[in-house]
């Protein structure tokens, strides 16, 4: 038992096609069921709502350019500190700011031995102090110590 | 495949089931990744990319036909977006919102091709040479292709979104700014006008 009447289901067919997945969902049910107890009334209009639906299909899909997305998040106003005002935290994010910090604490010591240093050591003596320094954050600083030996 | 078959002059047909992101996330959600996309927020920019421009570019193609074109026109929507994110006020879907800012660049772009003598005409179709069956492939989707390009331009889009898109005619209602029953009305028209300049160039439908 289906409520719809036939000119709603000529309707559907003109606007949305042959194609029941392509059928208004609310109203889907109804004009199926309509379609099935009267194929005969129905099937010229069907012929050729599918006719124009088979000529439509042979446009192929739209693909993706190569690299768009990656172009576009490149010129998004990314904010490299965001995730220190957002619930979000992106791990990947943390480095920079990390990276500062750290640099940061490099530059004070430097500073702070640059000052003491000179006054209690002799030059060899300054040179393995500053690259132990360097040393306790694992990182390789050889080009500065190169520069102060020279 | 997901989606549906049916038969249709002798020929069945499968029609691929397609999602759109107006139908994937809840408003608040949205409005959370709008809120941390207009701060900056790297995953919530990347976000809206990513769940948009497969979209975006579809459209704009489909009205362009140029590839191009469509590219541009999404690069501009979302610069377009990035600039009106801190002001945004959630009364649509930003999906909502990206198609018809996209729509109207292409509509722009359309009239300016009107009115000038095009020094380049949109990359209808690869004009590679290939097999026989391959050439008329291409053909066929350049004969159909330009019997679209004749329509009125909301019929073009009502047909790109939910005929060839996959979009219901609510989403296509939200992005054209019109009600439902307006959206099958250009459908309708928009087939039925399509049908007969295609009758009109072969003589008859497949």
């Amino acid at each position: 038992m289906t409520f719809m009447k036939d000119d709603r289901l000529l309707e559907i067919l003109s606007a949305y096609g042959a194609s029941p997945l392509n059928w208004p969902e609310k109203e889907r049910s109804d004009a199926e069921a309509l379609l099935a107890a009267k194929p005969d009334r129905f099937a010229d209009a069907v012929r050729e709502a599918g006719a124009l639906d088979i000529e439509l299909s042979t446009l192929p899909n739209v693909d993706l350019p190569g690299g768009l997305i990656e172009s576009l998040i490149a010129s998004a106003p990314i904010r490299e500190d965001a995730f220190q005002t957002n619930s979000h935290k992106s791990s990947g994010w943390r480095l920079p700011v990390i990276g500062s910090g750290f640099a940061t604490a490099c530059f004070s010591l430097g500073i702070a031995m640059g000052y003491a240093l000179p006054a209690q050591a002799d030059r060899n003596f300054e040179s393995s102090e500053v690259a132990l320094a360097y040393a306790l954050f694992d990182n390789d600083f050889s080009s500065f110590l190169d520069e102060t030996d020279s | 495949m997901t989606g549906t078959c049916f038969i249709a002059a002798g020929q069945g047909l499968c029609l691929p089931e397609k999602q759109h992101p107006l139908s994937r996330m809840s408003i608040d959600r949205e409005a959370d990744q709008i809120k941390r996309a207009a701060g900056g927020d790297p995953a919530a920019i990347r976000a809206i990319i990513v769940g948009n421009t497969a979209q975006l570019n579809a459209l704009a193609y489909r009205m362009l036909r140029s590839h191009d074109d469509a590219e541009e026109v999404v690069q501009e929507t979302f610069l377009r977006a990035w600039k009106a994110l801190p002001r945004w006020k959630p009364n649509a879907r930003l999906s909502t919102w990206l198609h018809r800012v996209a729509l109207n660049l292409c509509y722009d772009r359309l009239r300016k091709r009107r009115e000038h003598v095009m020094a380049d005409p949109p990359d209808m179709v690869d004009e590679t040479p290939g097999p026989q069956g391959q050439l008329e492939r291409r053909q066929n989707i350049e004969r159909v292709q330009l019997a679209i390009a004749q329509l009125p331009e909301r019929q073009q889009v009502a047909l790109s979104l939910c005929a060839l898109e996959g979009y219901t005619n609510k989403m296509a209602a939200e992005i054209l700014d019109i009600s439902v029953e307006a959206v099958e009305s250009l459908l309708s028209r928009g087939r039925r006008q399509l049908r007969q300049i295609l009758i009109e160039q072969a003589g008859d439908l497949t």
